[in-house]
């Protein structure tokens, strides 16, 4: 085990006896901060419930909601990216968009679509869409015009180049984009989920918490915690194994 | 990929530039780049442009690859006029082009991949291209893992895999240190020897000027005109020892004197055009 496992195992065990201590201390009003054997007897309480189903629905959500998002994101940030003056006049109104809180789209959503899947869906579809169209943009400028003219004297098609130089060239900042939709369109479904739904984990959330069982509240966010970094470190990972960590421009120099 | 093999490729110079002249700016405010230009090179000729710099010798250089078009004049290769970049035409830059996010193997290969060389083949000649240049033992390295002259010698490498008739080279070196340069130079002489290919050379450094070309065009401050064109008489085969000889000296000192009133007047133009700016 390295030293930096071995602080992060040790941050966690910290956390928790922290909580433990709060919980004994008897802070806040009773099952503010549940003990740790509570909320393990919780544990079980939640998975004998219907909790896998909830699950998949969320799952079942977010994969389509952000997989639309993504899609929509790359295609039309490389269209727009090529091509300066449409650019000009749409870069500036996505900027402005983004800022906006997704959540406040929602009753939109409801409305025209339904209480059900697809309006998180469209959830999770937005919050993707923003991070990956605009990181998509900003990545036109990881392309060097040199590598445009080199491409140009080894004789390649407009085509050609869109495939082998700005993609490859863009890919990175690109990738930053795509982890990040991904994170801000978990965040969207189960928020939406906990707004107006009778399915999904941000649903159990609002259920246990309406019905003052804290502890399995509390177990259930622990379970989205998880699955949020699980999500991350996978990205990593992928991004490790695609090459597209750092970026290209960083110094994986090795001493020859 | 190679020039077209018809009557006129055989026998027409590799390259003719014909009165060629260009200007950047509108209507309202046109500065001009290049003069009235005129320059023949002959197959397997080694010709290097120098000037002050900022004198539009890379202009020329660009006109010449197809990069930039709205000039006047006429540009021929191997007898046929030029529109865009000419698939006989191959450019080594200044700037690091090499693609990071290939391998110097892939880098290599890359144009043929694009013209749809098929596997084996294209991987037989960059292999031959890499022991050209020295690299084979780097072949799966990504270019963030070499050095900025290895990476130079990968896009040399990854031009010539394409057998161009006419390399361009706009100051190839001029990014790298002293030594690194000197090291480029000798293995560039040593290729031309080997491969008697036809290279237009932008530089301002005369010692390489000299020691690399058949003929120097010494060019004028912007807009840039051939000033004067030196043969260089030094015997071939040549090596870096030919700096040490009393011959080369001389020449260098001759192509200073040809550029010492130019390189004094493109001063006194960055001078103006700066104190403008403040104004």
């Amino acid at each position: 085990m390295t030293t930096v496992v071995r602080i992060r195992v040790l941050s966690v065990l910290a956390v928790a006896l922290l909580w433990e201590l709060l919980a004994l201390s008897g802070a806040g009003a009773d099952d503010f901060f549940p003990h740790l054997w509570t909320l393990a007897a919780a544990f079980g309480d939640v998975l004998t419930s219907d909790f896998a189903g909830d699950v998949g629905v969320t799952l079942f959500q977010l994969f389509w909601g952000a997989s639309i998002g993504i899609v929509v994101g790359l295609v039309l940030g490389l269209l727009l990216a090529t091509r300066p003056l449409v650019r000009e006049i749409v870069e500036p109104l996505l900027v402005y968009l983004s800022t906006v809180p997704k959540i406040v789209l929602y009753p939109v959503f409801l409305l025209f679509l339904s209480v059900g899947t697809e309006s998180k869906i469209a959830m999770a579809a937005f919050g993707a869409f923003f991070p990956v169209v605009l990181h998509t943009l900003g990545a036109v400028s990881d392309v060097r015009p040199v590598w445009l003219n080199a491409a140009r004297l080894l004789h390649t098609s407009g085509g050609q180049r869109m495939r082998h130089v700005y993609i490859p060239a863009m890919a990175p900042t690109m990738f930053a984009g795509v982890r990040l939709g991904i994170a801000t369109s978990i965040i969207g479904t189960v928020m939406a989920e906990s707004k107006a739904a009778d399915e999904g984990v941000g649903y159990r959330v609002i259920f246990y918490y309406s019905q003052y069982q804290i502890p399995q509240m509390y177990v259930v966010l622990l379970l989205v915690f998880v699955f949020s970094v699980l999500v991350a470190v996978g990205l990593d990972r992928l991004g490790r194994v695609l090459r597209l960590g750092g970026g290209h421009r960083t110094d994986r120099e090795i001493s020859l | 990929m190679n020039a077209p093999t018809d009557g006129a490729a055989g026998t027409a110079p590799a390259l003719v530039i014909a009165d060629v002249s260009k200007s950047f700016g509108d209507q309202t405010r046109r500065v001009p780049a290049l003069g009235k230009v005129s320059l023949t090179v002959a197959r397997g000729e080694f010709v290097s442009l120098i000037g002050p710099s900022g004198c539009g010798k890379s202009t020329l250089i660009n006109i010449v690859a197809g990069l930039i078009d709205g000039y006047e004049g006429r540009v021929t290769v191997s007898g046929a006029p030029l529109d865009g970049p000419h698939p006989s035409i191959g450019m080594v830059f200044q700037d690091d082009s090499t693609f990071p996010w290939l391998s110097t193997l892939q880098n290599v290969e890359f144009g043929m991949r694009m013209a749809g060389v098929n596997a084996t083949e294209r991987r037989e000649r960059a292999m031959e291209m890499l022991d050209l240049i020295g690299l084979r033992s780097f072949a799966d390295r990504y270019p963030a893992q070499l050095s900025g002259g290895m990476r130079q010698r990968v896009a040399l490498a990854r031009a010539l895999a394409m057998r161009p008739e006419i390399l361009l080279m706009d100051e190839p070196f001029a990014a790298l240190d002293e030594q690194t340069r000197m090291v480029l130079g000798e293995e560039l002489l040593r290729l031309q020897e080997e491969l008697q290919q036809t290279v237009v050379f932008v530089t301002h450094n005369l010692g390489e000027a000299v020691q690399l070309s058949d003929r120097v065009v010494a060019m004028t401050a912007r807009p840039a005109s051939i000033k004067a064109i030196l043969e260089v008489d030094l015997p071939r085969p040549r090596d870096s020892s030919i700096v040490s000889s009393d011959r080369y000296g001389e020449l260098v000192a001759h192509l200073w004197s040809l550029l010492r009133e130019e390189a004094i007047t493109a001063f006194n133009q960055r001078d103006a055009a700066q104190a403008g700016a403040v104004r």
